[in-house]
């Protein structure tokens, strides 16, 4: 069986003496679709902050590629193929949407064509000249992803891509996922509240609770556990 | 009342000399964000680099073109030895920047003596300009000072390199992520604005008197410069510097330089007051 794309085991972070992530353990595939779901404050969003490298784990180990990146800069991170999103956009405000997208090509070494054809893939070429921070939410979205996408990434890790859509644009997205694992063979794990996002997903559910890893399976036996049901999907219908 | 056009001009000068202390100041505090108390004591640096230079035997110019080099050389290891090390503690950063400032001057002492040195300007005399004598170095300051200007605009916003430093600017996290080496990009812009700062202090020798106190008395006004500036690039530090250097040379020409400096010190509460609720509305 080959070595998991990801690798986490055992990872620690507290702030201020509260544990946010206390021993959990992850792997996912090359190519393969997870979704990750957990109530509030249960330590996603940290979790993808330790595999970003923005936060350095107090204990545990991250493997990429079959390599310990525990400390590698979050540049260097960015570099072997681990591209994020964010809860609130992650574009810079002040710059165009050009711009935006410029500093992510060079970042990531790609040559300037790829900027305008990933302008014109994520339909901003009329919005090109605005300043990233004055886009409506769905183009800061947008923008977003296709910066992330121009590092050519091997994972993706989507911080609640769905924040702020309506029902018929979070299924819109759960498609275009499905299509971009599929095709690019992108691994992509993918922070969720919205659960009719992830039943469109047809992925893997893995369950955060209290910063650890649940439980993990297809959705319908995730959502019967006993444990998941009463710390998160009973109390949210 | 006609206004005397020397005091304009003059209130020019001060405001384009003031720019060309304050645009290194706006790239480590405006760009790195970094409060670096030792900026005054860089320029210091630079003047005594000018002074060692044409004693040297070598003349003014080369010492002009050497100091944003040595300068920019001691700026690089400020970073790499202190500020780097203090990055996410800005508290700390002041304090060791301002101990930083001490052993320059005190270095500076203990080189060239606690007394004041005269550079002798390159082109001596003046040239008659609106009616007026006006002294030709001063002019090749302004001169100096808008061609710092133009070249900050082009390498900001013409270069690749100066996209990437506005990228780290705009979220040094986000530009990490996406594979910027944030603290490449901050450690070149903090060398490059130091190296500014020694520019200016080689600039403005042979119209100061160079002695160890000389930073001291650019480092405020260079601050509210920055401070009051409108954007983080090089047209906002010119409005910032032209409120500052021009307003105070024009309050202290038509009232007194004690009200000037009154003046000074009281649009630094205001601005420190309205830039804190700034930074307060733009955390998130």
């Amino acid at each position: 069986m080959p070595a998991p794309l990801l690798e986490l085991r055992h990872l620690v972070k507290s702030f201020g003496g509260v544990l946010a992530v206390a021993g959990a353990s992850l792997e996912l595939g090359e190519g393969e679709l997870l979704a990750l779901i957990g109530p509030n404050g249960c330590g996603k969003t940290t979790l993808f902050n330790l595999v970003t490298g923005i936060e350095r784990p107090e204990a545990g180990a991250i493997r990429f590629a079959g390599r310990e990146i525990g400390g590698l800069p979050p540049q260097a991170r960015a570099r072997l193929g681990i591209g994020r999103t964010f809860q609130v956009p992650g574009v810079l405000a002040a710059l165009s949407a050009r711009e935006n997208l410029e500093v992510a090509a060079t970042a990531a070494g790609r040559p300037r064509r790829e900027v305008e054809e990933a302008l014109e893939r994520a339909g901003l070429a009329t919005f090109a000249e605005r300043a990233a921070g004055e886009l409506p939410h769905g183009l800061q979205q947008r923008l977003e992803l296709a910066m992330v996408l121009l590092q050519r990434p091997r994972l993706l890790l989507l911080d609640e891509p769905t924040a702020g859509l309506e029902l018929g644009e979070s299924l819109a997205v759960a498609a275009r996922l499905r299509t971009l694992v599929a095709r690019e063979g992108v691994a992509a794990l993918v922070v969720e509240h919205d659960l009719a996002f992830v039943r469109a997903l047809g992925a893997e559910v893995a369950v955060m609770l209290r910063g650890r890893i649940a439980a993990r399976g297809p959705y319908a036996r995730v959502a019967a556990d006993p444990e998941v049901r009463a710390a998160y999907l009973g109390s949210r219908g | 009342m006609p206004v005397d056009p020397v005091l304009l001009l003059d209130a020019l000068a001060q405001a384009l000399t003031l720019f060309l202390v304050a645009s290194g100041l706006a790239v480590t505090f405006g760009l790195v964000g970094v409060i670096n108390l030792a900026h005054g004591e860089l320029l210091l640096a630079g003047a005594y680099t000018a002074l060692a230079v044409e004693r040297a035997g070598l003349g003014y110019w080369a010492g002009l073109a050497l100091a944003p080099l040595v300068v920019g050389l001691l700026g690089f290891l400020l970073d790499l030895l202190v500020i780097r090390r203090l990055r996410e503690r800005p508290l700390d950063t002041l304090l060791a920047t301002w101990a930083a400032a001490l052993v320059v001057r005190q270095t500076v002492v203990a080189l060239f003596g606690p007394a004041s040195h005269t550079i002798q300007p390159p082109i001596p005399g003046s040239v008659v300009l609106l009616g007026a004598p006006y002294p030709v170095h001063r002019l090749l300051v302004m001169g100096l000072a808008l061609l710092v200007a133009a070249l900050l605009a082009w390498l900001l916003f013409a270069t690749r390199l100066g996209l990437m430093i506005r990228g780290a600017i705009a979220d040094r996290t986000l530009a990490a992520v996406s594979g910027l080496a944030v603290r490449r990009l901050e450690a070149l812009a903090f060398a490059f604005g130091a190296g500014l700062a020694g520019l200016a202090g080689a600039a403005t020798a042979p119209l100061l008197s160079v002695d160890p106190q000389m930073g001291l008395g650019f480092l405020l006004p260079a601050f509210l410069a920055v401070l009051v500036a409108p954007g983080g690039g090089p047209a906002g530090t010119a409005i910032g510097a032209a409120l500052v250097g021009g307003g105070e040379s024009l309050v202290a020409a038509f009232a007194s330089p004690v009200l000037a400096q009154l003046a000074v010190l009281a649009g630094a509460v205001v601005l420190l007051r309205r830039v804190a609720g700034r930074r307060a509305g733009r955390e998130r």
